[in-house]
C-alpha cells in the first residue's frame, strides 16, 4: 500500500498560510486607501468591509495553521488540541461575517444605481435651470432693449416730424432761386435720416424674440408631466398626460412654457389630496395649440380667483406668490391667454392657448 | 407590565419541575457543523455577489472582473475544504507514524485519500484568489477604473 508523507502538505500549507496574511493584508490596505480617498461612496465602504472580513480570515485562519506546525514540531501537539477549537471557532465567524457582508452587497448596488440616476436626474435639472435663467436673462434683455428703442423712438420722432414739417413749409415760401432753400434742403435731408433711424428703432420690436423658434408643445408638455410624476406619487394624486397624437407647432421658447406648464401642474398637485387625479391634454383649436390642466381638488374661491395671477396673492407660506404672475408674464410673452375657472369642492381648470403665429413663421423663416 | 406579570406566571411552574426544564441540549459535533454551514452559507454569499456584480455596470471594469474571478475562486476554496473537512472524519485511520520520522504519512487507500491529500493543497486555490483581488484592488487604486461616487462609474 502506498505511503504519502505529509511534509509537502505541512511546508505549502505554512508558505501559504504566510503568503494569505500578507496578500489579504495588502487588499485591507488598498481598501482603506480607497474608503480613505472616496468616504460618501458605498462600494468603497463594502470593499472595506469584505477585505477587513477576509483579512480577520486568512489572519485567524492562517495563523492557527502556522501555530498548528509549530506546536507538532516542538512536541507540544496537546496545546495545539487545546487551541484548535477557538481556532476554528473564529474562522466560521469570519466567514459569516464574510458572507454577510457580501450579502449586502445588493443592497448597496440598489442605493448605487439609484443615486446614479437621482444624480443624472439633478444634473440635468440644473442644466434645464440654467439654460432657463440664460432664457429669462435673454428675454428681459431684449424688453430692455426694445423699451429703450421705442422710448428714443418716441422722444426723437416728434421733434424730427415737427422741423421736417416746418421745413417743407419754409420750402414753399421761398423761390427756388433763393441761397436759403439750398440749406433748408440740406435740414431736411438730415431730418430724414433722423427719421429713418427712428423707424429702424421702431423695428427692434419685431426682431425681438430671437430665442423664440418653432416648437411641438406635446414634447414640452410630456416632459412637465414626467418631472413632476415623482411629486404626484409621493402624494398619491394620479396625474395622467392626454395628449394629442398631431404634433402641435407654435412659435415660442421650450424651457420657458415647460416651467409655465410644471408650475401650473405643481400648483394643481400640491392642492389636489389623496386620491384626486389632475389631467393635462393638449389639442389643436381654431385660437391655436391649447392646454387645458383639469383637476378634481378642493377648488379655488371667486375672491381667489381674482386675484390669482396678481403678484405676492401666494396661498402658501413657502411660495413666493410670484409663480402664477410669472406664469401669465410668460403666457404674455407668447401672445397667448391664459384663463382659470373653478368650483369650490368640485375642482378647477387652466386654459392656455398659444397661437400659432404661422404667419410671422412664413415671414420669419421662409427666407 | 401586564405582559411580564403574565409570562412570570406562565414560566412558574417550571421551576416546580427542574429536570423537564431542557434549559441546555447536548451538540455533538455542532463545532463542526457550524463551521461547515458558514462555509456553505460563504459559497451561496459569493455567488449571489458574482452573478450580481456580472449583471451590473462594474463587470465592465477591468478592475471588478479581477474581483469577480476572484470570488468565483474563492467559492471553489471553500467548497474544496468543505470536502476536505467531510473527508477529515472518512480518514482518520490512514495515518501513520513510519519509526524514525516525526512527520506523519498517508496510506492511499482509495479515492478518499487520495483526493484529501490533494485538496490539502487548498492554498493553490485561496492565494490565486487573493491575487485576484489584490490585482482589482490595485487597479481601483491606480483609478483604471475609477471606483464609485455616483454617476463616476456609469460607463
Amino acid at each position: 500500500m502506498i505511503s504519502i508523507s505529509m511534509l509537502p502538505v505541512w511546508l505549502f500549507d505554512f508558505g501559504g498560510a504566510l503568503a494569505m496574511i500578507v496578500l489579504s493584508g495588502l487588499c485591507l490596505h488598498h481598501a482603506l486607501a480607497l474608503a480613505r480617498a472616496d468616504r460618501e461612496s458605498p462600494l468603497a465602504i463594502f470593499l472595506l468591509w469584505f477585505c477587513g472580513a477576509i483579512f480577520a480570515l486568512a489572519l485567524s485562519r492562517s495563523s492557527g495553521h502556522i501555530l498548528k506546525h509549530l506546536l507538532i514540531f516542538s512536541g507540544k501537539e496537546d496545546l495545539w488540541l487545546v487551541l484548535a477549537p477557538f481556532s476554528g471557532s473564529i474562522n466560521s465567524m469570519a466567514f459569516i461575517v464574510i458572507a454577510s457582508v457580501t450579502l449586502f452587497f445588493n443592497r448597496i448596488e440598489t442605493i448605487m444605481e439609484r443615486m446614479v440616476r437621482d444624480r443624472e436626474k439633478i444634473e440635468k435639472n440644473s442644466q434645464d435651470l440654467f439654460r432657463l435663467n440664460k432664457d429669462i436673462e435673454a428675454v428681459i434683455a431684449e424688453r430692455t432693449k426694445a423699451g429703450m428703442a421705442l422710448r428714443i423712438a418716441h422722444e426723437v420722432r416728434n421733434p424730427v416730424t415737427i422741423i421736417g414739417g416746418m421745413v417743407r413749409r419754409l420750402l414753399n415760401v421761398y423761390p427756388p432761386e433763393e441761397e436759403v432753400r439750398l440749406k433748408l434742403i440740406h435740414i431736411l435731408d438730415q431730418a430724414r435720416k433722423l427719421e429713418n433711424l427712428v423707424s429702424k428703432f421702431e423695428a427692434v420690436r419685431p426682431e425681438s424674440k430671437k430665442i423664440f423658434a418653432p416648437l411641438n408643445l406635446n414634447p414640452i408638455a410630456a416632459e412637465a408631466t414626467e418631472s413632476l410624476q415623482a411629486e404626484a406619487r409621493a402624494k398619491e394624486v394620479s396625474l395622467i398626460p392626454a395628449l394629442s397624437r398631431t404634433p402641435l407647432f407654435f412659435h415660442g421658447n421650450s424651457p420657458l412654457i415647460k416651467i409655465a406648464l410644471a408650475h401650473l401642474l405643481r400648483n394643481a398637485v400640491n392642492a389636489c389630496a389623496t386620491g384626486n387625479r389632475v389631467i393635462i391634454a393638449t389639442e389643436m383649436t381654431a385660437a391655436g395649440c391649447q392646454v387645458t390642466i383639469t383637476d378634481d381638488g378642493p377648488g379655488i374661491s371667486e375672491e381667489m380667483l381674482e386675484v390669482l395671477f396678481d403678484p405676492y396673492r401666494h396661498v402658501n407660506r413657502q411660495s413666493s406668490g410670484l409663480g402664477l404672475s410669472y406664469v401669465k408674464q410668460i403666457i404674455n410673452e407668447h401672445l397667448g391667454t391664459v384663463t382659470v375657472t373653478s368650483k369650490q369642492g368640485k375642482g378647477t381648470t387652466i386654459l392656455i392657448i398659444l397661437p400659432t403665429h404661422l404667419g410671422e413663421l412664413t415671414g420669419t423663416y421662409a427666407a | 407590565m401586564r405582559l411580564l406579570f403574565r409570562t412570570i406566571l406562565l414560566l412558574l411552574p417550571g421551576c416546580f419541575l427542574p429536570e423537564n426544564a431542557l434549559a441546555f441540549q447536548p451538540h455533538a459535533y455542532s463545532g463542526l457543523y457550524i463551521h461547515q454551514l458558514a462555509h456553505f452559507f460563504l459559497i451561496v454569499s459569493l455567488f449571489f455577489f458574482a452573478v450580481k456584480a456580472r449583471q451590473t455596470r462594474l463587470a465592465s471594469l477591468k478592475a471588478w472582473q479581477h474581483i469577480i474571478a476572484g470570488t468565483w475562486i474563492l467559492m471553489l476554496w471553500s467548497g474544496a475544504t468543505m470536502l476536505g473537512h467531510f473527508l477529515d472524519l472518512q480518514i482518520e485511520n490512514s495515518f501513520h507514524l513510519p519509526p524514525g520520522t516525526e512527520i506523519p504519512h498517508l496510506y492511499l487507500r482509495g479515492w478518499k485519500e487520495t483526493l484529501y491529500y490533494i485538496l490539502k493543497f487548498d492554498h493553490l486555490l485561496a492565494v490565486p484568489a487573493m491575487l485576484f483581488f489584490h490585482r482589482g484592488l490595485t487597479l481601483l487604486r491606480k483609478g483604471d477604473s475609477t471606483l464609485s461616487s455616483p454617476g463616476q462609474t456609469r460607463p
